[in-house]
């Protein structure tokens, strides 16, 4: 995987993609396979992938994000090895956030000491429910008791933790997600809420799949909406809440168009308004297949950062908005946003409505 | 003159006119069993799949009676169906004999009373025919019965036939000769020739059907359209063999076509009398009219970029069949067509059928109407086609509708379901009678909007398809009419606005808006969908808003994907029409404009 560009910007955020998992979840789609085997020949391209941005000089980092599969199932010599690719190619003195995803099941004592040892700020826990026939409907290995042993052992360690959960679960109940919310609100200071979306391909797409899920999930959300804020979790994204301060930088920067570099099959970078997406099995990234290079005209660019932007409580600057979108946001109803002289943003009911707002924009913006 | 005889036939529905008449064909030779297609005579494909006949073909035959003389006797075929009631009158009016073929199992119908009176009323000599007399079930005394007691004909003497073996059929021809009358005329009188049907012939032009009344018709011959007063010079003059078969000349009393190169049907009228130019008759045949579409409805290709296509088909379909007339108009859910008038419901769907089979144009149609008279309290009079053109309620006098009488024949016990039926359809009882003890015949007066609105469909499943019907149009007349406007969101929304009865108003409102609820998808906002008349909301229903609709999570590898799970909303959107703020998508009015708006 040769770059035969020039890299322009000096300092970026770090994606590593880890393709690898104990156990496939009924109901994921992303990219990873069970079979370990592959890591060592892994490792190897994801080094050869650094390498060719490195080449051209030394990027500076501003964050990193370790993300999968399950980057926990790696044992800690693997770790190290995944570790000195980054600090022989990239510049990490300047990392405001490190984070790392685990797994309950697969996190261990020694991980998280290694983590912190080697300057993660950051663990995000695969916690998803704290019910543990929801966790059977879903497949997981771990039960809500893991998850509590997982939550403790990284909160004594220092570091700060996020927690993924997962809402309109089949079965699932309002009493069960307040209990799942409260249950790591005691630890997280980050909370990311994802509604059940099945994807044919999905384990669970041949039992639950192409059921409109959109209506069942609003009380769920809307629960979120109105209890995390009472305990200091504002709502700074779509899907994620946070306590003052601890929003995630890493994700940030894909909302806001910052440049991030990303290694791993089905990676995707963002660099100079290029988005390159690495080749989506192990297999195919191994043999060094190109990454798909797609490259939008500059309006089109600017309307995909104004409905990226809208996801977060911070929008949209006014001053170099495109005025079609201006226009087309006076003429939904105003208590969808919070318009200040400076910025448009998405009020709580605009954001459970995400969807609808921006394809109206996108409809607007075409002119 | 002596030994000719133009006669036609009249049978209702199936039984048996067209096999008859290519008996008849067959019988006397003029066309040999090798060359017969079953039912020779209808020669558009469509009639020929439904059994219908709907074009009218004339056949000359030649035949030697039982006096040893030569004859010539002139089949005029019909059209047995309502629809085409002035066409038939034209036909009837050429001849001077007509048979009445009653189908030995199932005895008078409908159709045979109208056809049969119509033929009366012109002094036309009535040989009535008990046909199917091979089957089973044939009851020739019980039809003859029926003949007498509902047409009021002596039928003691009718012929038994059957089409099917050829029983009976040389006997027909032997009572035509010997009953019907011989045509009366003046060879040397001034020209006056009826024109009792014309067609198009993409080579020789309008190709006009002829019964010389008086006078003779020669090629070369000047001659003049007497209700436009257009002269053509005659091509081409001929007798039917049933193939086109030039001759000299035509005389008085004989049938035939002419060709002048005439181009477009408009000027050759059914109906018209053709006379000399150079020695002109005083006055046209009785009987032209123009005539005038009663039914209408919308064509709409099924491909929006059809359009084209079925403008041209329209074009060369209307060179031969003049009674279609059709206008461009859009609609919100279908884009661009045309609005279509018809004599009727049988010519529209022949008139649709005809451009699906022979121009290829798959289409759309949306569901009849008619077309109302408004007196205005200022004492104007307007026509109105579509909703949009009636004023607003307090300018409105009167609102009239064209009006039928309807004749339904059917077994007695379903009397009851039958009136329930045609009086929810806003009928007027006029009266009952038993044709026998098992059958009844009832006659009602109903707006013609309601009888095109699946009124037939409804009639034979209310009697499985054992009643006939018939009907005439007997003018207009007031009815309390309203229009009900749709408002959604407050806008009107004038594709769904509609004319009804008062009394059904609350009804079809409620229909339509229960309907657009299902179809209109939540927005941003609670929409209220109101039917009014005039400023009185009558019902009202609401689109709840959206509550949600957003799927997270968003991340580096996610934003292509989204972005293209957008833009498929977006287009989405695109799809559907704004009224005021609010999206209504194609398929509500896709379903308004084939809605069974639900009357009970």
């Amino acid at each position: 995987m040769i770059r035969d560009f020039t890299l322009h910007t000096k300092h970026c955020s770090l994606y590593i993609h880890v393709p690898f998992c104990e156990k496939k979840c009924g109901y994921c789609s992303f990219y990873s396979v069970t079979d370990k085997r592959g890591v060592h020949s892994w490792l190897e391209a994801v080094k050869r992938e650094a390498e060719s941005y490195s080449r051209h000089g030394r990027v500076s980092l501003s964050t990193l994000y370790i993300g999968g599969g399950t980057p926990t199932v790696l044992t800690l010599s693997e770790w190290e090895s995944l570790m000195s690719i980054i600090l022989s190619n990239f510049g990490t003195s300047s990392i405001t956030e490190a984070t790392t995803e685990a797994n309950p099941n697969s996190l261990t004592p020694e991980h998280v000491s290694f983590f912190r040892d080697n300057n993660f700020t950051r663990i995000s826990l695969g916690v998803q429910s704290m019910n543990d026939s929801e966790l059977m409907t879903l497949g997981r290995i771990h039960d809500s008791q893991s998850a509590g042993n997982a939550m403790k052992l990284v909160k004594s360690s220092g570091l700060n933790l996020s927690c993924d959960l997962i809402f309109a679960i089949p079965g699932q109940t309002l009493r069960s997600w307040d209990y799942s919310l409260r249950c790591v609100m005691d630890y997280a200071s980050h909370i990311s809420c994802y509604q059940l979306t099945l994807e044919p391909g999905a384990p669970m797409w041949a039992k639950y799949g192409g059921d409109d899920l959109n209506g069942v999930g609003y009380k769920f959300y809307r629960y979120a909406q109105y209890i995390l804020p009472r305990k200091n979790f504002t709502q700074y994204e779509i899907s994620n809440f946070a306590s003052p301060g601890h929003e995630c930088r890493h994700n940030l920067a894909y909302w806001n168009h910052s440049d991030v570099i990303a290694l791993g099959p089905s990676a995707v970078s963002y660099l100079d308004g290029v988005r390159y997406t690495n080749p989506r099995t192990l297999a195919e990234y191994l043999s060094g297949n190109e990454p798909v290079r797609e490259e939008l005209s500059p309006r089109e660019s600017e309307i995909e950062l104004a409905v990226l932007s809208l996801r977060t409580r911070f929008g949209v600057a006014r001053k170099n908005l495109l005025p079609e979108i201006e226009r087309a946001i006076k003429e939904m109803p105003p208590d969808l946003f919070v318009i200040t002289p400076e910025r448009i943003a998405l009020s709580p009911r605009g954001m459970r409505l995400g969807n609808y707002i921006w394809s109206e924009i996108m409809l607007y913006a075409e002119g | 003159m002596n030994n000719i005889r133009n006669f036609c036939i009249i049978a209702h529905i199936d039984h048996g006119k067209s096999t008859l008449a290519d008996r008849l064909l067959e019988s006397t030779g003029t066309i040999s069993s090798r060359e017969m297609k079953a039912q020779i005579l209808d020669s558009l494909a469509l009639e020929r799949e439904r059994g219908i006949t709907i074009k009218l073909v004339p056949v000359r035959m030649n035949y030697t009676a039982q006096d040893g003389q030569q004859y010539i006797l002139n089949l005029i075929d019909t059209p047995g169906h309502v629809d085409f009631a002035y066409e038939v009158s034209r036909s009837l009016a050429a001849c001077e004999g007509a048979l009445l073929v009653v189908d030995a199992t199932q005895g008078v119908e409908a159709q045979t009373v109208a056809n049969a009176y119509q033929a009366i009323d012109q002094g036309l000599e009535i040989l009535p025919v008990i046909n199917k007399i091979d089957l089973p079930s044939a009851r020739p005394d019980n039809a003859k019965q029926e003949i007498s007691d509902v047409v009021g004909l002596d039928a003691s003497d009718a012929v038994l036939t059957s089409a099917k073996t050829g029983e009976g059929v040389r006997d027909i021809l032997e009572r035509i000769v010997k009953d019907i009358p011989a045509p009366n005329g003046d060879p040397q009188a001034p020209l006056q020739a009826l024109i009792f049907d014309s067609v198009y012939d993409n080579y020789r032009g309008v190709i006009c059907y002829v019964r010389v009344m008086n006078g003779t018709i020669r090629t070369g011959q000047n001659i003049m359209f007497m209700a436009n007063g257009i002269t053509y010079p005659v091509n081409e003059a001929g007798v039917f063999k049933p193939g086109f078969t030039p001759v000299n000349e035509l005389k008085a009393g004989e049938v035939g076509y002419i060709t002048a190169s005439i181009k477009t049907l408009a000027e050759a009228q059914v109906g018209d009398t053709i006379t000399d130019a150079n020695n002109p008759a005083d006055s046209p045949l009785p009987g032209y009219k123009k005539v005038k579409s009663v039914v209408f409805c919308g064509f709409y290709p099924v491909e929006r970029d059809n359009y084209p296509q079925l403008r041209d088909a329209l074009e060369k379909l209307c060179l031969n069949d003049s009674a279609v007339t059709y206008e461009p108009e859009s609609s919100e859910a279908l884009g661009f067509g045309f609005r279509c008038g018809f004599l009727g419901l049988l010519h529209m769907d022949v008139v649709r059928e005809r451009l699906r089979e022979e121009y290829g144009v798959e289409l759309v149609a949306t569901a009849p109407n008619v077309i109302y008279e408004v007196v205005k309290s200022n004492g104007d009079v307007i026509e109105a086609h579509r909703p949009s053109d009636f004023p607003d309620p307090s300018e409105i006098a009167e609102i009239r509708e064209p009006y039928i009488k309807l004749s339904v024949f059917m077994p007695s016990e379903f009397t009851g379901r039958v009136m329930q039926l045609v009086q929810d359809k806003r009928g007027t009882y006029k009266s009952m009678d038993y044709i026998t003890p098992e059958r009844v015949r009832l006659v009602y007066e109903m707006p013609l909007s309601e009888f095109i609105v699946d009124f037939h469909d409804k009639l034979k499943s209310q009697t499985r398809g054992y009643a006939s019907l018939d009907y005439e149009l007997i003018g207009l007349k007031a009815s309390e009419l309203v229009r009900v406007d749709i408002l959604v969101n407050g806008e009107a929304a004038d594709a769904f606005s509609f004319i009804c009865h008062k009394d059904a108003a609350y009804n079809r409102g409620h229909a339509v808006v229960t309907k657009l609820k299902e179809l209109i998808p939540s927005q941003l906002f609670e929409i209220p969908i109101q039917a009014s008349i005039g400023r009185r909301v009558i019902v009202r229903v609401n689109v709840r808003a959206l509550r949600k609709d957003v799927l997270a999570k968003c991340y580096g590898g996610d934003i292509t994907r989204k972005r293209k799970l957008l833009e498929k909303q977006k287009e989405g959107k695109k799809r559907m029409k704004q009224i005021g703020k609010v999206s209504i998508p194609q398929e509500a009015f896709l379903a308004f404009m084939q809605v069974d708006t639900g009357e009970k």
